[in-house]
């Protein structure tokens, strides 16, 4: 037993890149564990799920780690063989060998650097890959197979079971569990219907993966909607698009017509005894609409104001009846699930947060775009590895996540692991995804006073300390943006924020706070700034700064002339520009075309 | 703008499906590779707003003066990295992918008669080559 | 420039002889006021489109009939002319209500090129004011147009749980919701009209108001907000002259800002019609609004 253990092998990288996923790598993994388990048990050799090394068209593509033997076209009987031989015999399998290193051409292979690198997809796994128009391209690539073994093979218990074991929480921002919310609303007793729906109402500003998700793959958010209601019982659901949104709302209602026409949905689905339906539903741009009983009120086609709880959804909701609300990303997570079971799923991720999580990561930062990477991510990896840093090379300020309920994470603060109990430890939230990068360009309080004229905005109004708690707090932050704020107007901001956080009837009041709560922990220095020494060291708030020319770094290019609407920048070609102070704006207009297209570069500069 | 592939491709028999139908459907497709060379345009908003639909329109014109046999032209959704868009992918059958970025007119021109018609992937637009991984 | 007419009141006989070639060249009508009197009383009889007014009458009655010129037709372009510009009668002129106030020694096409200016504006204005009238009037209570209402009623059986639908759908076919739709709506599916109104005013897709030709959406969300969406809107405003949530007097564009239109990536974006402009500068603002008419 002891010299079996002592293979030179620590590990067998199963390549996952989508091609070699296509081709079986998911068996070969399989069969290769069974094959170390009989042949060497006790062994310490793992079977690791490996980045794409650039080898497509050869897949399945297996990688003998430490001594780097590539095998190529391996199937699922070929396992034995490579145990056997290789990883106890220590003799290469000449048979499978790929025939040479492949020279690293001039091209950098997508997982070995750069924004590819550290992404798992699971939600967004067909990215780039199908039409999203095509019901064919989606079954092609596993499409409907869990929904096929959840309402043919799996009772619904099993369904929910498979969802608990997962630890899929909700991807909209509140993180509930999704099979317990799954099994409350099954448990729920109900006379008839009951119905599910997809809040594709994605209000956070800066966050688009629900978009993203519905436009690039409607059918795996079907699909989740399908398995959803066959494990609650419901019969009929509900996709709430926002109105913003008509791509999608047209490549969903597309994928739908699909659906039913294979008999994927509708009456007796796959030939079974099971039916469901789905209806899109365009919202009409109201941010509150995202809060699930203001949500099925609008469905109702009433305003959309929340109602105090209880009842839960689950026992009362659309129309009176139970009711199950999850976001388009949690759906899209579920066919998986259901084909591979809950464990596969928990396999990624940290102690109370499981799998993986999209992300838009945006803002200032330099790779802009969508990613997905397990729970657990650091900060730092998703920032500097994946973002390629922050734009133009400026220093980090801080990342905001959450969108306006969520808070800003400081600089200082980017080794934390990204889960939900993590981001709300430091005093935010995961919310839907949003991250958006913020350098030293950008003024904190302005930050906060952004989000909360934002929901000042998006209020319903219903209840008082939303309604005007807000307002003041916008009040307050408005006059140190325009360098009148008084002392205490930091106590007073913080008294204002406990009363509406304690007081509010919904989730939009309770969290409408937190980003001034935030920005006030981790940024207070700023607050001061601007109520003290009536500056904004961010270089952002109008009232506190002004612009000027540098004399020593101005060509005089004349391009900021040209871009002044105002006509206050002077002066003749090849001599330094003069700036006008009774007649600027601060549009930021000459600013903006000194850094980007003038010859100086950087010659404006803010005060 | 609808996908360029779905005019040539037949529709497929609305028979419902079973279980079983459902996955010889999924096989089959699965399968199915009869082309040398697929070009993929990456058409989600970001891509749309970059400029995505002149790409595809100079993709079509040029396959239309070149010659488009035995290659596939799709669109897709997103592919995640907006900063960089209008992004395409091609693939030679039994050749990993390349990703191209940044792409207008002109370099899709370039990358159809280098890449898709002559196998050479252009090094000047790419990325990266290879597939992403999925758990 | 046909038909347009232009009183000239000038002192000076080769001035006038001047004004009138360069003038009835480009099509102008030229007339001449022999005093300040019979200036007066032309306005009151044939009024003009434009007027020229010499400043150096003796005594100061050039300033004086300017006032009273501009209180008669409160919208009349007057060009004040001069031989000796100086700082003091320009500023006063402007401020009795000069459309412009220029040299005599100045050349003829400087001249002309300020009246086509002055007569572009008020042709504008004209026009503003009578489309404004129009709208007023327009109404949407014909049998046509309920039966249009009423076509889309039935899409969903009448069933009121679709009223935000029905009312996304008046609102593409005609713009925006005029009153006589939702009473309309109300009426048909036997709802309260405040229930109606409730839903208009609740939802910020729905207008109230009638919008222009082309809709810009400037996008406030978070990441376009630290990338410089604001400005985009403030540069928005400068240019189309409107603050936002207005239309601009000519129905060409109505400007709106937008809580995250979704396409973060390409921060800071605006949308014309529906079309995405990402990755945006103030500076390719007139370019990109030259493109729509």
């Amino acid at each position: 037993m002891s010299k079996k253990a002592v293979t030179k092998t620590r590990s067998l990288s199963v390549c996952h890149g989508s091609c070699c996923v296509l081709a079986g790598a998911r068996d070969v993994a399989a069969a290769l564990k069974a094959a170390l388990k009989e042949n060497l048990p006790g062994a310490r050799v793992k079977v690791k799920k490996g980045r794409c090394s650039a080898r497509c068209g050869g897949g399945p593509v297996v990688t003998v780690e430490p001594d780097g033997t590539v095998y190529t076209g391996v199937t699922p009987g070929d396992a034995a063989e490579i145990v056997k031989k290789h990883v106890a015999g220590g003799k290469v399998v000449r048979r499978l060998a790929a025939k040479a290193k492949v020279e690293p051409g001039p091209i950098p292979a997508l997982g070995e650097s750069g924004f590819f690198k550290d992404q798992v997809l699971i939600a967004m796994r067909n990215r780039g890959r199908i039409d999203p128009d095509s019901i064919d391209d989606y079954i092609a690539n596993e499409g409907y197979l869990g929904m096929a073994k959840a309402v043919t093979e799996m009772k619904p218990e099993q369904i929910v079971a498979e969802v608990k074991k997962a630890g899929l929480r909700g991807r909209g921002g509140g993180g509930f569990p999704t099979g317990l919310k799954w099994e409350i609303c099954r448990n729920s007793p109900s006379c008839d219907d009951k119905y599910i729906i997809c809040n594709a109402d994605e209000g956070d500003p800066g966050a688009f993966m629900d978009r993203s998700l519905l436009e690039s793959d409607p059918h795996s958010v079907i699909e989740g909607m399908i398995i959803g209601a066959r494990a609650i019982g419901a019969t009929r659901g509900y996709v709430y698009v926002r109105e913003e949104y008509p791509l999608a709302c047209d490549r969903v209602i597309k994928a739908i017509d699909d659906a039913r026409a294979y008999g994927l949905l509708g009456e007796s689905i796959l030939k079974s005894d099971f039916s469901f339906d789905i209806d899109v539903v365009r919202g009409a741009g109201a941010f509150v609409c995202g809060e699930e009983t203001a949500l099925m009120a609008s469905i109702e086609g009433k305003e959309g104001k929340p109602r105090p709880r209880p009842p839960f959804p689950a026992q009362s909701g659309l129309w009176g009846k139970p009711t199950n609300v999850n976001n388009v990303e949690t759906w899209a997570n579920v066919p998986p699930i259901a084909l591979r079971g809950g464990a596969w799923y928990a396999s990624l991720g940290t102690a109370r947060s499981k799998g993986t999580k999209v992300f838009s990561l945006v803002g200032k930062v330099k790779n802009t775009g969508l990613i997905e990477v397990p729970m657990g991510t650091t900060m730092r990896q998703i920032i500097f590895d994946i973002g390629g840093g922050v734009l133009k090379d400026r220093e980090l300020k801080a990342v905001q996540t959450g969108g306006p309920s969520g808070g800003c994470i400081p600089a200082d603060m980017m080794d934390i692991p990204v889960d939900y109990e993590e981001l709300a430890r430091a005093g935010s939230i995961m919310g839907s995804g949003g991250l958006i990068v913020m350098d030293d360009e950008t003024c904190m309080v302005d930050v906060a006073r952004y989000f909360v004229e934002f929901l000042e905005d998006e209020s319903c109004g219903k209840c008082t300390p939303c309604r005007e708690g807000i307002t003041r707090m916008r009040e307050i932050l408005d006059r140190i943006v325009e360098g009148k704020g008084k002392r205490g107007d930091i106590e007073l901001l913080e008294r204002l924020a406990f009363t509406i956080k304690e007081a509010s009837l919904c989730g939009l009041g309770a969290t409408a706070p937190n980003p001034v709560l935030t920005t006030l922990k981790y940024f207070r220095d700023e607050y001061e700034a601007h109520i003290y020494k009536k500056r904004c060291p961010a270089g952002v708030c109008k009232a506190l700064i002004i612009y000027r020319v540098v004399a020593g770094k101005c060509t005089g290019c004349q391009r900021c002339v040209r871009a002044c609407p105002v006509g206050a920048i002077s002066g003749p070609r090849s001599q330094p520009h003069n700036l006008d102070q009774d007649k600027c704006i601060k549009c930021g207009a000459c600013y903006e075309v000194c850094k980007f297209d003038a010859i100086a570069g950087d010659a404006i500069y803010v005060e | 703008m609808v996908c360029p592939c779905r005019q040539t491709r037949k529709v497929s028999s609305l028979e419902r499906l079973d279980p079983l139908k459902l996955k010889k459907l999924h096989n089959e497709l699965r399968e199915r590779r009869s082309e040398e060379v697929t070009i993929v345009i990456h058409m989600g908003t970001c891509g749309i707003a970059s400029g995505a639909e002149e790409v595809l329109q100079a993709v079509l014109d040029v396959a239309s003066e070149m010659g488009r046999s035995g290659v596939v032209i799709k669109t897709s959704g997103c592919a995640g990295l907006c900063s960089r868009e209008p992004m395409l992918t091609v693939e030679v059958t039994g050749a990993p992918p390349v990703k191209y970025v940044n792409v207008d007119p002109a370099k899709a021109r370039r990358i159809y008669s280098e890449h898709v018609l002559g196998h050479q992937p252009v090094s000047d637009y790419a990325i990266g080559v290879g597939c992403e991984r999925i758990h | 420039m046909l038909g347009l007419e232009v009183l000239i009141l000038e002192q000076e006989a080769g001035r006038r002889s001047d004004i009138e070639r360069a003038l009835s060249k480009e099509g102008y009508t030229v007339r001449f006021a022999q005093d300040g009197p019979s200036l007066l009383a032309e306005l009151g009889s044939h009024p003009p489109h434009l007027v020229i007014l010499d400043l150096d009458l003796p005594g100061n009655e050039g300033m004086a009939l300017l006032a009273t010129a501009r209180s008669l037709q409160p919208a009349l372009p007057v060009i004040c002319e001069t031989e000796l510009p100086e700082v003091e009668p320009a500023v006063e002129a402007m401020r009795r209500g000069a459309y412009n106030y220029v040299a005599k020694s100045g050349s003829a096409s400087y001249l002309l090129e300020t009246i086509s200016h002055a007569l572009e504006r008020e042709l504008m204005a004209v026009e503003t004011r009578q489309r404004a009238k129009e709208r007023r009037v327009r109404t949407f209570d014909d049998p046509e147009s309920l039966a249009a209402i009423d076509g889309i009623l039935s899409r969903h059986d009448y069933s009121d749980s679709m009223l935000i639908s029905y009312l996304q759908d008046i609102q593409k076919d005609l713009n925006y919701l005029p009153q006589d739709a939702l009473r309309f709506v109300a009426r048909r599916l036997n709802v309260s009209l405040p229930r109606v109104y409730g839903i208009a005013t609740f939802y910020k897709a729905f207008s109230l108001r009638p919008r222009g030709r082309h809709l810009v959406h400037v996008c406030l969300g978070t990441a376009c907000h630290v990338r410089g969406g604001q400005k985009l809107l403030e540069s928005f405003e400068r240019e189309l002259g409107v603050p936002s949530g207005e239309t601009t007097y000519d129905d060409r564009f109505s400007l709106e800002s937008v809580r995250c239109v979704g396409c973060c990536g390409l921060a800071p974006v605006f949308m014309v019609d529906g079309k995405f402009y990402g990755k945006m500068t103030q500076e390719k603002i007139p370019e990109v609004l030259s493109r729509y008419e």
